[in-house]
């Protein structure tokens, strides 16, 4: 009965639709559309300023009048609600001089600067004037000055003069990022775009703001002054700087990337993007990459060519052939197709089954991991949903654009309860939030099966993020939600970790116990990880390291002893990382702008880039170089036909079990003794990675990392914040700055990821959530 | 008969329009040695003017390079600098290239230029041995003293 | 007609605003009497008294209230506007700090009526003193517990015009800037924090305790039909006696300056008043007759807004008048609509022009069209408000206008642009 009432219902939603008259065309419209959507539908087009379709109609510019009949002024067709039998007029004359007095108007105190205004092509100001303005003006006076040239961040450049207060910017960090990042100030004709406290902007999503700027008064620091938008060639490609996969527009100009605009995609990103998709992809022009391949000599990296090396890589293949001492490492940056080829090229010709992406990243058996990262839902439905549960997920930090689509859920309604090891960007939005340390994971997932669960109601969903689920406990914390899932059919199970290609990169392969599109491995090898440790203590014979940089990932003396017995190591990337610097031979490749072919975001969907400029000089891409070694070796590297059509569908399949078997093997957590703290590992959108190091604009936003404590510890420990401290744990120590925040649980400390300069991973191999740390005055 | 005195006839006609136009002065000139007097407004090369004050006029704005109907104007823009202020207001043109080869002299840059910063010259002498060396520059192109082209440096546009 | 002091009764009894010496005179006893009967009949009797707002639209306040929903599980709210910012008006003032306690009972019948547990009174800033007048008066029915479970805040403004707009003034309320927002939804669907809200002026409020005590009859037996009750008249400008006095609407314009106010100064003549606040046409002589209600000034293209009247005798430069007007309304758009933004700075750089001596014949028929251009498409009636003022001020008095016109000797020109080189 219950599915029949609500097909009735649906349609009883389907049926409320109201007729008006729009300029003679009639149309049908559900109720409560505006009168501007109305015309939508029809194709007529009514120009707009503040109204942007993401957010609530505003009606302050006026731009969109139309008249109704019996209706005594003109109305505002963005926030008119379209009623039955309205008739609207668009195109008569009282419309059309409404519309040219509100452009002479927007015009008289806008400085007529277009031939330098960066906006001057693609500015809806200019188009509207043109379209709809009266051609002449009457103002004769004196138009406002004020600065031209206002640094709001590093980034974002805001000319006051240009700004026709729409109020877009400041309403989408109000409305869409929940930062409020930008705020109108002063009232009147005096009106200014500024800052809250007139800080610096502090957002993770400005480049959207000046996306949608409808004139030139906000514009990127990056961008500024570089090209007209017809100079520009524009081809559509996918970020893959974060697991996301937001759609975006490359624009170059002589070979030069100039910009990175994004592209609306419903089921992905929407129409957003993150700063770090905006202006992530400076790396690419850097005068730092590599540019040669390198090789050995006397101890030193010096140039050598294509043929000298493939032939060298190809011998050591040779003399290596079927060694259980031989490793494959990374390929996050690099493209499904590429991935298989790296597993194909080590698991059948040089026969070694050692081959994993999974650099510096948790590296769970599969037993342990359980359920592998990936969502039910997918991108586009998190706006749907009536209940959200973030366990242990940063999302700003890890997936910042799926933040913008909840927060347009949580717009639409939904409840949003966030729990985790330290508050984030998300906490003051959330209904309801727990902060707890490290191990106490157990605890909240029982209060929340008891006070949440049963509350949940419709269509629901729970984000696990790192938090948890890099955590010896994984497989027991997957295994408490899947009860819930059980209790309640309408929770979706949504696992959000890892970055860039992650999931491409497993399923082409590139993982120690499977092998393309998710079969078994034929022989399972070693995790990268054990191959790591191995390798420290045993002669090993061979590494080839693509796209990672596991000298980072291991601490420091380990990697000195990984290095000293490692006969050969093979780097190829597009910087001199640390574990290209004391390879053997170093490859140069390209990045994820020059080339082409798949990547799988966290949704499991599969996306193309696009090779957005053509390659620099002499530089191959990872696909080229793993095909001429093989050739080397008499083998020919194809994608199978089977394996590319598996990349046809849509999205991957995500599926989760019913239940999981507990497992003997499950580890017990460590006991706290005396003065330890919970290490809580935490992830920054803008950190020191090798790609971000390299791009000047991010390298801006990066903020200094620090390890964070709550106050309370820090009176114990009688310590301040900005201190010097030591953080030590059984197999290592680290040197930071300390940070004390409220923010953060008690008996716990946090330590960002990502950071050269405070490099975690000096810590340990297989650090964990909730593994006990010391931190004491350094 | 008729036929062929008529034929004599016509072709007498145009032997006397020849002996006419012999003792008339020629509507050539023996160029090089001679050079026409040119109208003023005759469109040849480009110069990129100057201000009084020296600054340059061209803000970079490009309106010349996408109204140009043989795609002959390259702009580069940059912004300038409080150090290396080279134009008024906040945009100049860090590099302009016309291409002599392509260039049809239409005048429809000097049109679209919204400061006057581009104008047609009278200099029609364009040739050269390599195609590089009619890619004219913004060094080549640009005047050295403001109104040394001819054109007015306080004019109005 | 003499003065009718219904509102203004006690003002002039000391220490009225101490909650002793209010409840001497049958204080809180009509709180108690509406309390006794439900929020219906409470609404039903306003509605029937015909009580209409009192604070420049004249909506009836009685159907305001019943818009509300009568949901008891919804949380609603009661707002008191007291942020009296028109130029001429200073009502309220006179209540808040003479009779606080009028306010307050009024507060707790009208949140009685429509099912508020929570009221705000949001009042100027600038009423310094009236502020701290009601807090204390606040507390003191509070510890005296005459409110029961309604709670009452004092907010102060932060000194926006705008915010005396409903609309805006919720969103200043809830800690935004004061801007108004669209309707609908209209504020007794969803107003202060999303939820239901009247807002209502200090001088209705007190209505209601004068309606509710003497029931709706003896309201409709003052005043006109449709126009009921009294009305604090403001006067101030060029006459002998500027101040408040309280009169049945209807009582005609002549009677109110030339009686009330004790005439124009000596020596002087009439020359032009706007009857209701600044946000009005202006009338001049020939209309003197007219009855001061809602009505009769809707006829006459003006209205009865705050019943503020700002007398201007013969001395008055009109030109000036509307350039300060102009000048007010400049300062105190919000800037969140194009036409009030950009056009009422326009005007004052126009009117400044003229008065400079460089205006042009053209200039008067611009202001015309750019003040209509301006009212009509404007979000919220701020612009609409700011034009009439300047409108009437050209269509009145021409002349005066063209006097300054003429002193620029290129005024038959059209006026060109200085195109300042941008570039």
């Amino acid at each position: 009965m219950s599915t029949e009432t609500k097909n009735k219902q649906s349609e009883n939603i389907k049926q409320e639709m109201i007729n008006l008259t729009i300029d003679g065309q009639v149309v049908s419209t559900p109720k409560g559309s505006t009168v501007y959507q109305a015309a939508q539908q029809l194709g007529i087009d009514i120009p707009i300023f503040c109204y942007q379709d993401r957010m609530p109609a505003l009606g302050a510019c006026r731009m969109c009048l139309v008249e109704v009949e019996k209706m005594p002024k003109l109305a505002a067709s963005c926030s008119q609600g379209a009623m039955e039998g309205m008739v609207v007029h668009t195109k008569s004359k009282k419309a059309e001089d409404g519309r040219k007095s509100i452009i002479e108007f927007l015009l008289i105190n806008h400085p007529l600067d277009c031939p330098i205004c960066d906006k001057g092509g693609e500015c809806p100001l200019q188009d509207n004037t043109l379209d709809y303005g009266s051609g002449i003006s009457r103002f004769v006076e004196d138009k406002r000055k004020l600065e031209k040239k206002t640094a709001l961040g590093p980034l974002l450049i805001v000319d006051q003069e240009r700004c026709i207060a729409c109020a877009r910017c400041t309403r989408f960090g109000e409305i869409v990022a929940g930062d409020d990042a930008l705020k109108l100030k002063d009232r009147g004709f005096r009106t200014e775009i500024g800052t809250p406290n007139d800080q610096p902007v502090e957002s993770k999503f400005i480049g959207n703001t000046i996306q949608m700027c409808p004139v030139g008064a906000l514009t990127s620091q990056v961008y500024r002054f570089r090209a007209r938008p017809w100079d520009n060639d524009t081809v559509e490609s996918t970020c893959t700087l974060c697991a996301v996969g937001c759609n975006m527009k490359v624009d170059t100009r002589d070979n030069e990337i100039l910009r990175v605009r994004s592209v609306e995609n419903r089921d992905v990103n929407d129409i957003w993007m993150c700063d770090k998709g905006f202006f992530g992809y400076e790396h690419v022009n850097d005068d730092n990459r590599i540019k040669t391949p390198l090789i050995r000599r006397n101890g030193e990296l010096v140039p050598a060519g294509w043929e000298e090396v493939l032939e060298l890589i190809a011998n050591k293949f040779k003399e290596v052939k079927a060694s259980p001492k031989v490793g494959a490492l990374g390929g996050s940056p690099l493209t499904v197709e590429e991935n298989y080829f790296f597993q194909k090229l080590f698991r059948e010709v040089v026969e070694s089954p050692n081959v994993d992406a999974r650099v510096g990243l948790s590296q769970q058996d599969k037993d342990q991991e359980a359920i592998p990262a990936g969502t039910e839902i997918s991108l586009g439905e998190i706006e749907s949903l009536d209940n959200v549960l973030v366990l242990g997920s940063d999302l700003t930090e890890t997936f910042p654009v799926i933040w913008l689509r909840l927060k347009q859920g949580m717009n639409n309604g939904a409840k949003v309860v966030v729990t985790g090891h330290h508050q984030t960007e998300v906490s003051p939005h959330s209904n309801k939030e727990i902060i707890h340390a490290p191990g106490e994971e157990f605890a909240v997932l029982d209060q929340l099966e008891k006070e949440v669960l049963p509350t949940l109601k419709g269509k629901s969903a729970l984000f696990i993020g790192e938090q948890y689920l890099k955590s010896t406990s994984r497989r027991k914390i997957l295994s408490t939600l899947l009860k819930w899932k059980k209790q309640n059919p309408e929770l979706s199970l949504n696992i959000l970790e890892g970055t860039g290609n992650d999931l491409g990169a497993r399923f082409a392969g590139m993982h120690p116990a499977i092998g393309p599109a998710g079969s078994d491995a034929k022989q399972t090898g070693l995790s990268s990880s054990d191959m790591l440790i191995q390798a420290s203590k045993e002669p090993w014979d061979l590494f080839y390291v693509a796209g990672a940089n596991p000298a980072a990932k291991v601490p420091a003396p380990l990697w000195d002893q990984i290095r000293e017995k490692t006969k050969f190591l093979v780097v190829q990337d597009l910087f001199l990382t640390k574990t290209a610097e004391e390879a053997d031979v170093v490859l140069p490749t390209l990045s994820f702008i020059e080339k082409g072919g798949h990547v799988i975001n966290i949704e499991g969907r599969i996306q193309e880039i696009r090779a957005a400029k053509s390659a620099p000089e002499g530089l191959l891409s990872d696909a080229e170089i793993f095909t001429l070694i093989a050739q080397r070796l008499g083998t020919t590297l194809i994608l199978d036909k089977e394996f590319s059509e598996h990349l046809k569908v849509e999205r991957l399949p995500f599926k989760v079990p019913t239940q999981l078997e507990e497992i003997s093997a499950s580890t017990q957590l460590e006991e706290i003794k005396g003065e330890q703290l919970r290490l809580s590992l935490s992830q920054k959108l803008f950190d020191h990675g090798t790609r971000v190091q390299y791009s000047p604009a991010i390298e801006q936003l990066v903020k200094e990392p620090t390890i964070s404590i709550h106050p309370e510890e820090a009176i114990n420990r009688l310590l301040k914040e900005g201190d010097l401290v030591v953080v030590e744990s059984e197999q290592g120590t680290l040197k930071g700055t300390l940070k004390v925040t409220e923010a953060v649980a008690k008996a716990t400390v946090v330590i960002p990821e990502g950071f050269p300069e405070l490099s975690v991973a000096q810590l340990g191999m297989k650090l964990s959530n909730a593994t006990a740390v010391i931190v004491k005055k350094g | 008969m008729k036929l062929q005195i008529g034929k004599f006839m016509s072709m007498l006609r145009g032997l006397l329009i020849v002996l006419k136009y012999a003792f008339k002065r020629p509507v050539t000139l023996r160029y090089p040695e001679k050079k026409r007097d040119l109208p003023e407004r005759s469109k040849g090369r480009h110069h990129l003017t100057k201000w009084a004050d020296g600054l340059e006029r061209c803000v970079g704005c490009e309106l010349c390079a996408i109204v140009c109907p043989s795609q002959a104007i390259y702009v580069k823009p940059a912004e300038n600098t409080p150090d290396n202020q080279v134009s008024k207001g906040e945009r100049y043109a860090a590099d302009y290239q016309v291409n002599m080869l392509r260039c049809i002299f239409c005048g429809y840059c000097e049109e679209a230029c919204p400061t006057g910063a581009v104008v047609l010259g009278n200099d029609y002498e364009l040739a050269g041995y390599d195609r590089q060396s009619l890619i004219y520059t913004k060094g080549m192109l640009t005047e050295e003293k403001p109104g040394e082209s001819g054109f007015d440096p306080n004019r109005e546009i | 007609m003499p003065e009718l002091r219904v509102l203004l009764k006690n003002i002039d009894v000391p220490n009225q605003k101490d909650l002793a010496v209010y409840e001497q005179d049958q204080g809180y006893a009509t709180l108690r009497k509406a309390r006794e009967q439900t929020p219906d009949e409470v609404i039903e009797i306003v509605k029937t008294a015909g009580l209409r707002g009192r604070g420049g639209a004249g909506f009836p306040t009685g159907i305001k209230w019943s818009f509300v929903p009568k949901d008891p599980n919804l949380e609603k709210y009661l707002v008191c506007n007291c942020d009296e910012s028109e130029p001429g008006t200073f009502k309220d003032r006179v209540i808040i700090e003479k009779d606080p306690h009028q306010l307050i009972e009024g507060i707790a019948i009208a949140s009685y009526a429509i099912g508020a547990k929570k009221a705000f009174i949001y009042s100027r800033g600038e009423f310094y003193e009236g502020i701290h007048i009601l807090q204390a008066a606040v507390d003191e029915a509070k510890a005296k517990s005459h409110l029961g479970d309604l709670d009452i805040v004092v907010h102060t403004g932060a000194g926006a015009y705008i915010a005396g707009e409903e609309t805006a003034q919720l969103d200043s309320l809830e800690g935004r800037k004061a801007q108004p927002r669209s309707k609908p939804p209209f504020p007794a669907i969803a107003g202060l924090y999303g939820k239901p809200t009247v807002v209502n002026n200090v001088e209705t409020l007190c209505n209601a305790v004068h309606i509710v005590k003497n029931g709706a009859e003896w309201f409709q037996s003052i005043g006109k039909e449709r126009n009921n009750g009294t009305k604090i008249f403001q006067i101030s400008g060029h006459v002998k006696k500027p101040g408040v006095v309280e009169l049945p609407l209807g009582t005609t314009l002549r009677e109110v300056i030339f009686e009330h106010a004790g005439g124009m100064l000596d020596g002087r003549t009439f020359k032009a008043v706007f009857p209701g606040g600044s946000s009005c046409s202006l009338l001049t002589e020939k209309d003197l007759d007219v009855e001061m209600d809602f009505d009769s000034l809707a006829k006459l293209k003006t209205m009865l807004g705050t019943a503020s009247l700002i007398v201007m005798d013969d001395s008055a430069d009109m030109v000036k008048v509307a350039h300060r007007l102009m000048e007010f309304y400049q300062n105190e758009s919000c800037g969140k609509c194009t036409p009030c933004r950009e056009g009422t700075r326009w005007m004052v750089q126009v009117l400044e022009r003229i008065l400079s001596g460089e205006g042009t014949q053209s200039d008067l028929d611009l202001i015309l069209n750019v003040c209509d251009d301006m009212a009509a498409n404007s979000f919220c009636p701020l612009a609409v408000g700011a034009a009439p003022p300047v409108i009437s001020s050209v269509v009145n008095f021409r002349e005066e206008f063209e006097a300054y016109v003429q002193k620029n000797p290129n005024a038959d020109k059209p006026r060109e642009m200085k195109v300042k080189a941008y570039i």
